[in-house]
């Protein structure tokens, strides 16, 4: 009789693990937390019989990527949209899971994908990122669902999103590049924000011989420096030469892009970025301008609700100012046309369709992030370009009125690099950014073997 | 004999749990690493085989002897330098009679402690403009130093790091096998008048060679498959110059969607690794060893 | 003399062990970066305990540890009962031949480099539908520990003399009872070491958990902490401060098990 009782508690041990492996995603989520589970089901219950509401509870992975001081309100943004979609759909749970931002972009969302384990909503790029992801059928088709809810007009540009008429993913917001700067060593300076190449050279080498860095930077994450380089190369060799790369009509190595390597060279002769960049965290960049050691910092709006919360800019609390890159030397092109889309923000699993009471949540939390109140609130709360729509502008900080009238006078815009390039060359290309950064190549050099692997990326395509 | 220990039905019973877990989840991930490694593979579409492209690719591939090159280099450090501090120390705390209880449960800390916590925390160290080593230099006039962002010095910091933890592992498994020689052989040595250097090199180092080459062994096996380290503090930064070839593949699997590539380099992490260990072994029985 | 400058010598190395370990707490209690920066040496002026507070509530420590230990003790309870079952079939059953096949079958993995099995263990993972699941750990980590396990135990099994089983057979014990009653009271050494050795592997693994799990309230504590360190990377003494969290418990334990864990993390190696 022993034995059998061993035998049985052994197959049951066994069959337990190959048991619990079986199962959809959600289903083995749940049962790894015994305790969550059992008081969400107490809590969930009385719910299901005083309602009579024969809805099962449903729960959604929602992954952002507002960790860290840097992204509290886009956070908080985010957590009172979720809140709102709870509340009108009381059986669904969205559970939140924040991933940094390039570990979710670079290494988690990717490995995800392959797989086809992504979480049902996510903090998506567009342009290559979507394409891929869309071309292997991943990510939920959106045109009929916005249709359903009247939103497919409502958004400014989805064209990142778009893969062969179909909609993938919803912008956020919108964004743009450009140099932040500090107001007050440009007043000890006696420089004023410059319009030619000449000036932002000038202030520069002022600002070295005053003992600061002229530029900050952290470049541990290549697309940090790539967001400087992006603009040169659209100054350089005009704001159609990035689209260019991939349909071959431009290349790596064509003089007006040389050029412009040249020019992040030349800064890096000259010492104008902070030492040492290439160990340092995006986080770290902006430190560099609040802390008073740089001067001058080339980065994207939606940094600037740092410099408006007392509680991060400190003593640079409304110090901190904006201005447009100028035009390059030579430059092809308008010059005043900046970097500037709509490329971040959330997608869908394509393991939605398949379920009526996810697809219902989907809808909801659509209705709930994606609003003018929201838009606004992000605008007026998080320095964020509305990608939305929105009837009213007023309330906007100043720092955010400088970012905007830029935008205005821009005489066109450019995409982003890595939006646009495949994750090969993309790769490539940002190690060799690092690479000039470290004074370890010629950019000529590296320029051709990115060419290289352009063209054999263009032909897989 | 008696049956009890023949039954057929209970010794598959005692080596089925064991046997399935082994070769579910050892012996079908080698498997699939072989399979996809000789496909062309981007994680997201169907695979397609493509012979030994794979393999043909990471032999012209710069970038992966680079990064085999970087675990070569972890084992010469191990071996060449960190090896002679191990003994030399080992044999120190051997000689006091004094803290020699508190030497060995100190030096033994990092070894428990999480490869990723000593990567943060040797991060806060090294961070050229607060961290604790530069501001420790600056006493000396040394200029600041960009640890793990100069491409000159990242690889030695990470070695440097990783030394610290496992130094301490590796004293005391080479104290235990010094605490271990018959005493009647070291007095007599004392008694013929031989110095400690004496006594040291001609005596307690030829009789603890076996654990020697086995803390070499697993120096090599710890370089092979260095990982953690090296992604928590670097990942393979700056552009590459400190990846080891397990980042190397997880980057070219995750991030450049080269599934297919990424299990070609798994297989050649196998083959490479036996490959090491294997002369490693074959080298050291072939040298004469001194029993005791 | 000697004595003295061994001494001298084997204190200034245990300094070099130590040192980052004050620093890290000195840090912890400090104001802000610039305190550490201009008094990178110093006692903090004031203890600023709220780093501490700061830190737990936005590291959710708690969890991470909790989940760390709790994956960590299944996973080594698996192996070490799977690994004791499995060295007592090959050890004191008599199939000579087969037990001898499985043994090296076994052992082979022993040179299989684990870090390598990642991105083929990925699809693994992700077919069997343990993604995102504690499950996603337990089990790899149970299977890559039972090589180095079941080799301790066997070497310790073999040497049992069959003395004590032929009493206890004649008892009336069969083959479970021998197990249960007689070879594991016996074995108890061997599996506390393979158990602590297991258990440190486990609690401090990185990679594994970083891509096998997604959801917050599931991660480890090292995946926690290396999210930290992303997310406050600017803020030096909060960053400290949860260092500390994850290190004194560690410590703690140490102290009072020393011992053991010695013996336990260097038996699986001495032995080879």
């Amino acid at each position: 009789m022993k034995k059998l009782l061993l035998i049985v508690l052994m197959l049951t041990f066994v069959s337990s693990i190959v048991l619990s492996g079986c199962g959809t995603d959600s289903e083995t989520s749940t049962e790894d937390t015994p305790t969550d589970t059992a008081e969400d089901k107490t809590k969930d219950e009385p719910v299901i019989l005083d309602e009579a509401d024969k809805q099962e509870p449903v729960t959604l992975t929602l992954r952002h990527t507002q960790i860290g001081e840097g992204k509290q309100s886009r956070l908080v943004l985010l957590e009172d949209a979720v809140a709102d979609a709870e509340s009108k759909l009381e059986h669904v749970t969205f559970e939140l899971e924040a991933v940094d931002h390039e570990v979710n972009r670079f290494d988690k969302l990717p490995a995800e994908m392959a797989a086809g384990n992504q979480p049902d909503i996510f903090d998506l790029f567009g342009g290559t990122d979507t394409i891929r992801y869309a071309k292997a059928d991943r990510l939920l088709p959106l045109n009929s669902i916005l249709d359903e809810l009247g939103l497919t007009d409502q958004f400014i540009e989805l064209g990142e999103f778009t893969v062969d008429g179909e909609i993938y993913g919803l912008p956020i917001g919108g964004f743009t590049e450009g140099y932040f700067y500090s107001k007050p060593i440009f007043e000890e300076l006696s420089v004023e924000p410059p319009t030619t190449w000449a000036e932002l050279e000038n202030i520069a080498t002022k600002s070295k011989e005053a003992g600061y860095v002229p530029f900050a930077m952290a470049a541990q994450g290549a697309w940090v420096p790539m967001m400087t380089m992006n603009t040169l190369v659209g100054h350089s060799a005009g704001p159609d030469s990035i689209q260019g790369l991939i349909d071959g009509t431009h290349k790596w190595t064509d003089p007006e892009i040389v050029n412009a390597f040249e020019v992040l060279q030349d800064f890096v002769a000259k010492d104008y970025f902070k030492q040492g960049s290439l160990g340092l965290d995006y986080g770290e960049q902006r430190n560099q301008l609040i802390t008073g050691e740089a001067v001058m910092m080339f980065d994207g709006s939606w940094t600037s609700s740092v410099f408006t919360d007392p509680e991060q800019a400190g003593d640079m609390l409304g110090d901190v100012g904006y201005f447009g890159m100028p035009g390059v030397p030579n430059g092809v092109g308008d010059q005043t046309a900046v970097n500037a889309g709509f490329s971040n923000g959330y997608g869908f699993s394509s393991s939605i369709a398949d379920d009526e009471n996810k697809l219902t949540a989907v809808k909801q939390f659509i209705q709930s992030m994606y609003n003018e109140e929201m838009q606004k609130r992000g605008l007026i709360e998080d320095n964020v370009i509305p990608s939305m729509k929105v009837s009213n502008l007023s309330g906007v900080d100043p720092l955010m009125s400088e970012i905007i009238e830029v935008m205005n006078s821009a005489g066109g815009a450019f995409p982003a690099i890595d939006g646009v390039v495949q994750a090969e060359v993309n790769t490539i290309l940002g190690e060799g950014i690092q690479r000039i950064l470290g004074d370890d190549v010629d950019p000529l050099e590296m320029l051709e073997e990115v060419q290289q692997i352009q063209e054999k990326a263009n032909q897989e395509q | 004999m008696n049956k009890t220990l023949k039954n057929p039905l209970v010794y598959i019973l005692f080596l089925l749990p064991t046997i399935l877990l082994y070769c579910l989840f050892m012996g079908v991930p080698v498997i699939q690493a072989f399979y996809y490694g000789f496909t062309d593979w981007d994680g997201l579409n169907p695979h397609i085989f493509n012979g030994l492209e794979n393999f043909k690719e990471a032999f012209s591939d710069s970038d992966f002897w680079f990064s085999l090159l970087n675990n070569v280099y972890f084992i010469y450090f191990s071996i060449v330098i960190q090896l002679p501090i191990i003994l030399f120390l080992a044999l120190l705390i051997s000689q006091v009679k004094r803290f020699k209880a508190f030497y060995k449960t100190a030096v033994f800390i990092p070894s428990i402690l999480s490869t990723a916590v000593i990567g943060i925390l040797w991060g806060f160290i090294y961070e050229p403009d607060s961290g604790l080593l530069n501001q420790f230099l600056a006493l000396f006039g040394v200029e600041k130093i960009y640890w793990l962002s100069d491409k000159n010095t990242a690889m030695i910091s990470i070695l440097i790091t990783n030394a610290w933890q496992w130094t301490g592992f590796y004293i005391v498994l080479i104290l235990a096998a010094i605490l271990g020689i018959p005493k009647d052989l070291l007095e007599q040595a004392e008694i013929d008048g031989a110095t400690t250097w004496k006594k040291s090199t001609q005596i307690i180092i030829p009789l603890i060679n076996p654990i020697i080459i086995v803390v070499m062994l697993l120096s090599i096996a710890g370089a092979m498959k260095a990982l953690d380290i090296v992604w928590v503090m670097t990942e393979g930064g700056p552009f590459g110059t400190t990846d080891v070839m397990a980042t190397y593949m997880i980057k070219e699997a995750f991030r450049e969607y080269q599934y297919g590539y990424g299990n070609a380099i798994a297989v050649l992490i196998f083959i490479f690794t036996l490959l090491i260990t294997g002369i490693f072994q074959w080298i050291t029985k072939n040298k004469e060893r001194i029993e005791y | 003399m000697k004595k003295i400058f061994s001494h001298m010598i084997l204190m200034s190395y245990i300094l070099v062990i130590l040192i980052p370990f004050v620093f890290v707490l000195f840090s912890s209690l400090k104001e802000n970066n610039i305190e550490i920066v201009t008094n990178p040496w110093g006692f903090p002026s004031t203890f600023h305990f709220d780093n501490y507070v700061m830190a737990w509530n936005n590291a959710k420590i708690g969890t991470y540890f909790f989940n760390s230990f709790y994956i960590s003790v299944v996973a080594s309870l698996v192996t070490l009962g799977f690994g004791a079952a499995t060295s007592y079939a090959l050890t004191r059953m008599k199939f000579i031949k087969l037990s001898k096949f499985f043994y090296t079958f076994i052992l082979l993995g022993l040179v299989i480099p684990t870090g390598s099995l990642l991105v083929p263990l990925y699809k693994l993972i992700t077919d069997f539908h343990l993604y995102n699941t504690h499950l996603a750990l337990i089990l790899p980590y149970a299977t890559f520990a039972l090589p180095v396990s079941i080799y301790i135990i066997c070497a310790f099994m073999r040497a049992i003399p069959s003395e004590l089983e032929d009493a206890a057979m004649i008892d009336g014990l069969g083959a479970f009872g021998l197990f249960i009653k007689i070879i594991l009271p016996i074995s108890i050494p061997p599996l506390v070491t393979v158990f602590i050795l297991n258990f440190l592997g486990n609690w401090n693994e990185f990679v594994m958990a970083n891509f096998y799990l997604s959801s917050e309230h599931l991660r480890t504590l090292p995946v926690g902490m290396v999210g930290f360190r992303d997310a406050f990377n600017t803020n030096y003494a909060q960053l400290s401060a949860g260092i500390m969290f994850s290190v004194v418990p560690v410590l703690i334990i140490y102290s009072v098990l020393q011992e053991k864990i010695i013996e336990g993390v260097t038996a699986g190696s001495v032995k080879g």
